[in-house]
């Protein structure tokens, strides 16, 4: 330690965040959205716009599914029913029927699903296919285009290298408490720093809950070897023991056929059980035999531990309560439960879930403030050479362009895959894999020319290119859904209007950061050719000067947002 | 979720807090007085007391509400979206975000009175 502790923080902290930077910032921005993934999920199906917003009571919309499901399959071996909730209004219905006499069974495959409005029983219009916001909440951490397992090891490598950032990056800071409020802008390397700093320290409570609790939902990958050395390499044995399966075990028919026993006072039981709290979910055995079973499984919102629920079994022909499990998990289980529901934020609340989500738009300011940072001081070593009309080195290039293709590469992305959902033709053969095509062919552009052009012009483009996608949204909306912007907020609608605003905010967003790139890039003393170079030779002496004299121009510059 | 004033009271209290904090700090201060301007010693004592009482009470409204573990995330969420706000205010309008902490107190003890006798 020649250097002293802190310079070995710094450097350390220097190169664990940017080696991981890009990667970090697309997980980080599409984690981001996956906040939203149920709101995200129904923007990318009009087909299901028209339904009515107004909350159907459980106890209906059960109802409902029971009558469906006993016209649809009288025959099945088991029903399942997802119950609306305030974030999903559909009423989610599956059977699985019986396996012919001489195949092997196979529930998975014989499973059949279908989808209800809840208030009329009524099947939904077909929707067309489309991972939603799916697709965002999985790339999270499997990436795509790759054995999930390698893309939850290199996500967990990833998010490794972050904790050890934000570790050595608290030690590093030296003036924490000092500069607690400090945002200075207009002034090159030190408003990027500026930008860093608060975005970091503002809001460190949730970056270092969300790198560490997103290693722990993945620890059984990640850290295996407990398991397998006390239970000798049977994983399964392992699974089935700390989450034990609370399915009810399939019986033969009888063969007589008997009418099902009113919900209702078992719904009653239940509430009087859970605190008030509604089933989420219905599970039916036998559906129709006088040995049915019906079972009852908690809905988890209003907690934020996401390990298994309370269920309450009763028997579906005469409604007496057969058995009843409350959620025992041990200590261990319990804590892994709590980190993982406050990862995945599994609970309800709207304003706890705005919260988190601000928390994280505040991560990606971070990541992609660190990794410009980076650029912006190396390029300084190469003032000379620049001012002389010659180039940065590679390595200053190949971070610029990385940098282009992550901070704007990735909002361009997303927004191609909103875009791809509205203008590809509904009746697309592999409709779902086209859409997601678009995120990276949007990406893969943005990448592909941010490495080969890294200049100030490449960030302006594609920063108003993302800005443009981003606010139409709600233009596009307004053409290729049921209803605009106006008429869902008259109707009620609050998850479209939401995605519409909070798109709009985004897209208003990055055009403001283009908008400055652009209005720094035509000041006097900074432009072409040299207009790199003159920048740079500049930020040297530009924090000398006072304040407000110097246009004190960036070097390269980038956006504090994304999602 | 039904509808409460406690978060709201939560917010503005953090804001109020945030804001009697940084005008206890130097440059802050001179942010609004003048270049040079500093706090007097009984200035800075009071606005650190008043800013960390104004934390507790945010913090005390949203445990009340939503208990010790939800209380605490929000609260957490709550001190980020504040000082995010007052950070930006003090970048731009350096004023105008410290002299919000008045009305920002004023709001916070109507959501709290609102809290209470709605409850």
């Amino acid at each position: 330690m020649k250097d002293g502790f802190r310079q070995s923080m710094a450097w350390l902290h220097t190169w664990s965040g940017l080696l991981v930077g890009w990667i970090l910032f697309a997980v980080f921005a599409t984690g981001t959205a996956a906040y939203y993934r149920e709101e995200i999920s129904l923007w990318m199906k009009p087909e299901l716009h028209n339904l009515s917003p107004q909350a159907v009571p459980p106890l209906q919309a059960a109802q409902h599914g029971l009558t469906y499901l006993a016209k649809r399959a009288p025959q099945a071996v088991r029903w399942d029913m997802t119950l609306p909730d305030p974030r999903n209004g559909v009423l989610r219905v599956s059977w699985i029927d019986p396996t012919p006499p001489g195949e092997a069974p196979n529930p998975r495959r014989r499973r059949q699903s279908a989808t209800l409005d809840p208030a009329s029983g009524a099947l939904t219009a077909p929707a067309r296919e489309t991972r939603g916001g799916d697709f965002l909440y999985r790339f999270h951490f499997d990436l795509h285009y790759m054995p999930v397992v390698w893309g939850r090891w290199i996500v967990g490598f990833c998010a490794m290298f972050m904790l050890v950032a934000i570790v050595s990056g608290i030690i590093t800071h030296k003036r924490i408490f000092k500069d607690f409020f400090t945002f200075r802008p207009k002034k090159g390397q030190r408003s990027w720093l500026d930008a860093h700093n608060a975005s970091a320290v503002l809001a460190l409570p949730y970056h270092v809950m969300i790198t560490y609790t997103g290693l722990i939902t993945l620890m059984f990958l990640y850290m295996p070897w407990g398991t397998q050395a006390v239970y000798k390499g049977d994983t399964n044995a392992f699974f089935a023991e700390v989450f034990p399966s609370r399915q009810p075990a399939n019986t033969a028919r009888t063969g007589s056929t008997v009418p099902f026993a009113d919900l209702a006072p078992m719904l009653a039981q239940s509430a009087g059980r859970w605190d008030g709290d509604e089933p989420g979910r219905i599970t039916i055995t036998l559906p129709g035999d006088p040995t049915g079973t019906l079972m009852l499984t908690r809905d988890n919102g209003g907690r934020i531990s996401a390990t298994s629920s309370d269920t309450m079994t009763f028997s579906s022909t005469n409604g007496e309560l057969l058995s009843e499990t409350r959620d025992e998990a041990r200590p261990a289980v319990q804590t892994r439960g709590v980190m993982y529901g406050l990862h995945a934020a599994t609970f309800a609340q709207p304003l706890l879930r705005a919260l988190f989500f601000l928390s994280a738009l505040a991560g990606c300011v971070m990541v992609a403030s660190g990794v410009v940072l980076w650029a912006v001081k190396e390029r300084q070593k190469y003032a000379k050479v620049l001012a002389a009309g010659g180039r940065a080195g590679f390595g200053v290039r190949l971070v610029d362009g990385l940098n282009i293709g992550a901070i704007a590469g990735i909002p361009i992305a997303i927004a191609a895959y909103f875009w791809g959902n509205r203008m590809l033709p509904v009746p697309m053969p592999d409709r779902t894999a086209n859409e997601i095509m678009m995120f990276f062919i949007g990406w893969g552009v943005s990448l592909a020319a941010g490495l080969i052009w890294p200049t100030r012009r490449m960030w302006i483009w594609q920063m108003s290119l993302a800005a443009a996608m981003w606010m139409a949204l709600p233009v596009l909306n307004a053409f290729t859904s049921p209803a605009h912007l106006f008429a869902n907020a008259m109707a009620g609608r609050w998850a479209l209007v939401g995605f519409d605003l909070v798109v709009l905010a985004l897209g208003v967003g990055l055009a403001c950061i283009a908008w400055v790139l652009h209005r720094r890039a035509n000041k006097p003393g900074a432009r072409k050719p040299a207009a790199r170079s003159a920048a740079s030779a500049m930020s040297k002496t530009a924090h000398l000067q006072s304040p407000g004299h110097t246009p004190s121009p960036v070097i390269t510059s980038t956006t504090p947002e994304a999602t | 979720m039904s509808f409460s004033w406690a978060p709201i009271a939560g917010i503005f209290f953090a804001y109020a807090g945030f804001a009697a904090l940084a005008l206890a700090m130097d440059r802050h201060y001179a942010d609004a007085f003048g270049r040079g301007e500093s706090p007097s010693p009984g200035l800075r004592r009071g606005m650190q007391m008043a800013g960390s009482l104004g934390l507790v009470l945010s913090l005390a409204m949203l445990v009340a509400d939503a208990g010790w573990a939800f209380g605490i995330l929000y609260w957490l969420g709550v001190l980020t979206l504040a000082a995010l706000t007052l950070a930006l205010l003090l970048a731009y309008v350096p004023r105008l975000g410290l002299w919000a902490a008045a009305p920002s107190a004023g709001l916070a003890f109507l959501a709290s009175l609102l809290s209470w006798t709605l409850a």
